[in-house]
């Protein structure tokens, strides 16, 4: 007697398709709506630029900055419209977005400048970034002045205490771009303000102008 | 040797195959020597011969196995189990992040039907508008205008605007730095009052605030930032400011 027909086992390359396509879907589901899951750095960053409020930025440069955390990354980003550092680090839930500093570069100025300074518990020091886009052709170097802000007779005095030097302007795309970072001791002079300042410099390193960086960020992580 | 041997031996050759798929194989053995069999048995063959004659036409137990074998690439085995395990890591990720559904769900309320509270003491008139902005990736919606009175600004009459942000993907990121590049202004241009709101990474929502003076009958909402601008003109509801 002729055996019944048994049921047929999936192909291993059918049994897998299956899967990758179940994956797939759950992956999408992870990523967009639960913001976890997310496999490459670059989709955490877009998503914290997009927080920041910037739209079709494309990657300037990346830094592995493991000061703080081992798997800190740290990411420019620009547009025509917008400069923006982004940051990512890898936690159990993925490649997490960490904080978008953005800079508004639609105000026709030479140069656009932020900064961006990190501390963590029982880490030594803070992380600083500084990072922006040079606008002006004339401008050939940048340097961050760091200045010490105390007030005589009601007005405000500075004095440079550090001076930062940009070492390249990275040229993307047609725009020009500056990316730095310092791990420094905490600020000391606890009677002073800090102030950080852009400076652009001519091809003969004369100052050019100068102004202050408006657009900064902290972030403690505890 | 008997068909469970020639079985066995065929199976021994095969080293890469998942439980279930030794399982399927030994049945498909099984079931092509009984099916010769029964055929040589239809024709009077007795049961020892036709065995013999079935296993012969299998041919050697170790050539099958490797043929087999073939059949079950290791390569697709791993993808598949790769993606197993990253299907179950990315669902014990969701279960842990499950908390962010019901920001999700603002998200969805954000572009359906979106209700704050007012924070106006008093409300002498409002209106529920729906003017929805494209800004960046987002959409800024504007849902209601009211006029009224707040306890920190006693006998002023103050517009509110209530608002909310959502991306224009459903469930996407939005950004957080709409409202502060969105100002609300009487018609003499004063932004007196800023506004308060809540948000997440799927839904902000807002409310903004300025003065009025008798006879006001409109306030402009504006925003600029990253080279989008617009500007809203937004009629006080009916019945305005009381006289």
């Amino acid at each position: 007697m002729r055996r019944e027909k048994q049921a047929v086992l999936p192909t291993r390359r059918r049994m897998a398709l299956r899967r990758l396509l179940r994956v797939l879907i759950v992956l999408v589901l992870a990523n967009h709506f639960f913001s976890v899951g997310l496999l490459l750095p670059i989709q955490a960053i877009y998503k914290a630029v997009e927080r920041g409020g910037a739209v079709g930025t494309r990657v300037i440069a990346r830094e592995w900055t493991p000061e703080l955390y081992a798997t800190h990354l740290f990411y420019l980003t620009g547009s025509q419209n917008a400069t923006v550092l982004a940051d990512t680090r890898l936690g159990i839930l993925g490649w997490e977005s960490g904080f978008a500093c953005t800079l508004d570069c639609t105000s026709g100025a030479p140069l656009y400048a932020g900064e961006r300074y990190m501390a963590r518990d029982e880490r030594e020091g803070q992380l600083y970034y500084y990072f922006g886009r040079v606008d002006d052709p004339d401008i050939a170097a940048v340097a961050i002045s760091i200045q010490a802000e105390t007030y005589v007779d009601g007005r405000p005095v500075r004095r440079e205490v550090r001076r930062l030097e940009v070492p390249e302007l990275l040229e993307r795309r047609g725009y020009r771009y500056f990316l730095l970072h310092t791990l420094e001791p905490g600020w000391t002079l606890e009677d002073q303000s800090r102030a950080a300042v852009a400076v652009a410099l001519d091809d003969d390193g004369r100052e050019m102008g100068a102004w202050d960086i408006d657009s900064a960020s902290y972030t403690y992580y505890g | 040797m008997t068909k469970a041997e020639y079985i066995a031996a065929v199976l021994s050759a095969l080293r890469r195959l998942t439980p279930e798929e030794r399982a399927a194989v030994q049945a498909e053995l099984d079931g092509h020597i009984e099916d010769h069999m029964a055929d040589l048995l239809a024709l009077d063959y007795p049961e020892d011969l036709a065995e013999q004659r079935a296993l012969a036409a299998m041919g050697d137990p170790e050539a099958v196995g490797r043929e087999l074998e073939k059949q079950y690439p290791l390569g697709w085995l791993v993808l598949g189990r790769a993606a197993v395990v990253l299907t179950v890591a990315l669902s014990i990720q969701m279960v842990l992040a499950v908390g962010v559904l019901g920001m999700v769900l603002d998200s969805f309320a954000a572009r359906i039907y979106p209700d704050e509270d007012t924070r106006l003491n008093t409300v002498a008139a409002q209106e529920r508008v729906d003017i929805r902005l494209p800004v960046g990736s987002d959409v800024l919606r504007i849902y209601r205008v009211a006029v009224g009175q707040s306890g920190e600004t006693v006998g002023q009459w103050e517009a509110e605007v209530s608002m909310c942000a959502y991306d224009r993907i459903p469930g996407g990121t939005v950004s957080s730095a709409i409202w502060s590049h969105t100002e609300l202004a009487n018609p003499r241009g004063e932004t007196t009052f800023s506004g308060g709101g809540r948000g997440s990474w799927w839904a902000e929502y807002q409310e903004q605030y300025t003065v009025l003076e008798p006879g006001d009958t409109y306030v402009t909402l504006t925003y600029d930032y990253l080279g989008e601008a617009h500007t809203v003109k937004l009629p006080l509801p009916e019945g305005g400011i009381p006289s």
